[in-house]
């Protein structure tokens, strides 16, 4: 097991530096430069902008200041906002716990929605609930995100007045913060609750029929034992790698739900950025991004050789 | 108990046997010609501006509404769908081509080629992709055919797994040994043997990928970033119909209505399709 773990540990290296390769050069690559923002501000000159660049280390070549960044990076180094002159890190740090509060949120409400109707619909194949469930999950994998941000506005905020259209509450107020939280939380549930619904049915239809199940129910285990004790965790332990993978992608959820309702976390702050060409800002913000989906998928990895002895060896062998 | 062990030669068809009656090509069928006929035949121009009707709310004459310049709404939804449906098809199309291309290179070499192009899949997966084209764009100001390459660019790897796998599968087998047995070059055992008959899954792939690029480029477009104004798309039309939601809701539901119509539509069909 942690000669598995090392192995996994050590792949997302190449892959964590491939993403930083990426970053860098998408960043660098933009037409006018990080220094884009100043040129158009009449009260600084061509030789503040020349001395700007020596200062920022702008004026060495590429590979160096990849290193240099990179290397930065690493010790938490991640420079400075262009805008306002303070530490990207901070910027980002002060943003990312209201991102997670809204990704973790979104996960957990999708997560026990599938469980439920996933295994409801399995259960009873071919019913009208199963038919139901079907049928919305598949409506539901296919509302665009944000057009749903906007009608779950106008339908409960703008029309019912039941909950606030946008923003966040502090810290203190409990119920109130739970009303600003109900609609990006939905927007950004739905969609992955849908697509868990298919796979856990699926799921869990293919593993109702095997001879393990069979043999619980002819020991005279009630059905319910059957699907709790033998069903459910064998079916649901692939849906592990989905979920890993699936969490990384609520990131990019969250920057769309986030747009829509105001939301003041990391997805607000990097259009913010975008539009006032905040370079160091956006290399932080997709770096951090990019860490979320590396980390997302090696804990996911960690967790299924965990979970079955049989991937450590194979995925070891082939791959 | 007589009905689990029944239910489960239902579940054969899979999670969606229930709503799979054609119904994902004829939608897509319906909002095609409805987005090639009703510009054509509608008695507005898409960008004719009416300063005596600004901001009507839908009724007989403009029957989703005018927007602030009063321009006709349907007419301008059923453009921009053209214009979706163009990008979808077009980014569906080049990911697929370019998924297809590396990953049969990766499915018939094996070895090494394989090992780089699926550290490339790896890596490609892990991009946040969203925020990534988000910053693209708005660094690049792209236009509408670099706008479908950049989204291209990041969705091949699904259609490069795919076929990867099945080459894997098919190179096995007799007929790709009596293919090179009379003399066919690499290059031809690929193309003439053994893509033709990955085209099965790579079309469910084909299929899906239609749908996403479509959302990718109305998300872009939503936020500023993507196709510009005047030239109307649906992601566009969505943009800045945030803040006359309370005043003007049509201008926000309709274009969201045919984005959702169009992907339910691909998605129904490629449910359709894997079966």
């Amino acid at each position: 097991m942690g000669a598995y773990i090392l192995g996994r540990l050590l792949r997302t290296i190449p892959l964590f530096l491939g993403l930083s390769l990426i970053i860098f050069a998408l960043i660098h690559a933009a037409p006018g430069g990080p220094l884009t923002v100043y040129l158009s501000n009449p009260n600084v000159t061509p030789e503040d902008i020349a001395r700007l660049e020596r200062n920022l280390g702008l004026d060495r070549p590429l590979p160096l200041q990849y290193v240099s960044w990179l290397t930065g990076f690493m010790k938490g180094d991640w420079g400075y906002s262009y805008v306002d002159g303070r530490p990207v890190l901070d910027r980002i740090l002060e943003r990312a716990p209201a991102t997670l509060e809204l990704m973790v949120s979104a996960f957990v409400l999708a997560l026990f929605v599938a469980l439920l109707l996933g295994s409801l619909a399995a259960l009873w194949q071919g019913s009208w609930l199963d038919r139901l469930v079907s049928s919305a999950s598949i409506v539901g994998i296919s509302i665009p995100t944000f057009w749903l941000g906007l009608i779950l506005q106008l339908v409960f905020a703008v029309e019912l007045r039941w909950l606030p259209t946008a923003g966040r509450m502090g810290p203190v107020s409990g119920g109130d913060r739970i009303a600003y939280l109900v609609l990006p939380v939905l927007t950004l549930g739905l969609f992955y609750a849908a697509s868990w619904i298919r796979y856990i049915r699926a799921s869990l239809c293919e593993t109702l029929g095997k001879n393990f199940v069979r043999a619980g129910r002819a020991r005279g285990l009630p059905e319910s034992g059957v699907l709790i004790g033998h069903a459910l965790p064998s079916a649901l332990f692939p849906l592990i790698t989905v979920l890993a993978l699936d969490f990384a992608l609520l990131f990019s959820g969250a920057v769309v739900t986030e747009t829509v309702f105001a939301w003041p976390g990391m997805g607000t702050l990097l259009v913010d950025s975008v539009f006032r060409r905040d370079y160091s800002v956006l290399m932080g913000i997709l770096m951090a991004g990019s860490a979320l989906i590396v980390i997302s998928n090696l804990l996911a990895d960690i967790a299924y050789g965990a979970a079955d002895p049989r991937v450590r060896l194979v995925q070891g062998r082939t791959r | 108990m007589a009905r689990q062990t029944r239910a489960c030669v239902w579940c054969r068809g899979g999670p969606d046997e229930t709503m799979t009656k054609r119904y994902g090509a004829l939608a897509l069928a319906l909002v095609t010609a409805l987005a090639l006929v009703v510009p054509w035949l509608s008695p507005y121009r898409h960008d004719a501006i009416d300063l005596s009707s600004i901001k009507d709310p839908p009724g007989a004459t403009h029957w989703m509404g005018t927007d602030e310049l009063g321009r006709d709404v349907a007419t301008r939804v059923l453009t921009g769908t053209r214009l979706s449906l163009v990008i979808g098809l077009l980014g569906a199309l080049v990911a697929t081509s370019i998924g297809a291309g590396l990953g049969a290179l990766a499915g018939y070499y094996g070895g090494l080629v394989d090992a780089m192009l699926m550290r490339l899949v790896d890596l490609q997966l892990s991009v946040p992709l969203l925020p990534i084209l988000i910053v693209a764009s708005a660094l690049m100001r792209p236009s509408v055919a670099l706008l479908v390459l950049m989204v291209a660019a990041f969705a091949w790897m699904e259609p490069a797994r795919i076929t990867r796998g099945e080459l894997l599968r098919l190179k096995e087998q007799e007929f790709t040994e009596a293919a090179r047995a009379i003399g066919a070059s690499d290059a031809r055992v690929i193309m003439k043997y053994l893509l033709p008959n990955a085209l099965g899954p790579l079309s469910v792939a084909a299929t899906i990928l239609v749908g996403r690029v479509i959302v990718l480029e109305s998300v872009l477009s939503f936020l500023g970033l993507g196709v510009q104004p005047p030239e109307p798309s649906l992601g566009n039309l969505l943009y800045g119909a945030q803040a006359s939601l309370a005043t003007e809701p049509w201008l926000a539901i309709f274009p969201g209505m045919f984005i959702f119509w169009i992907v339910l539509s691909v998605n129904l069909l490629g449910d359709e399709l894997r079966q």
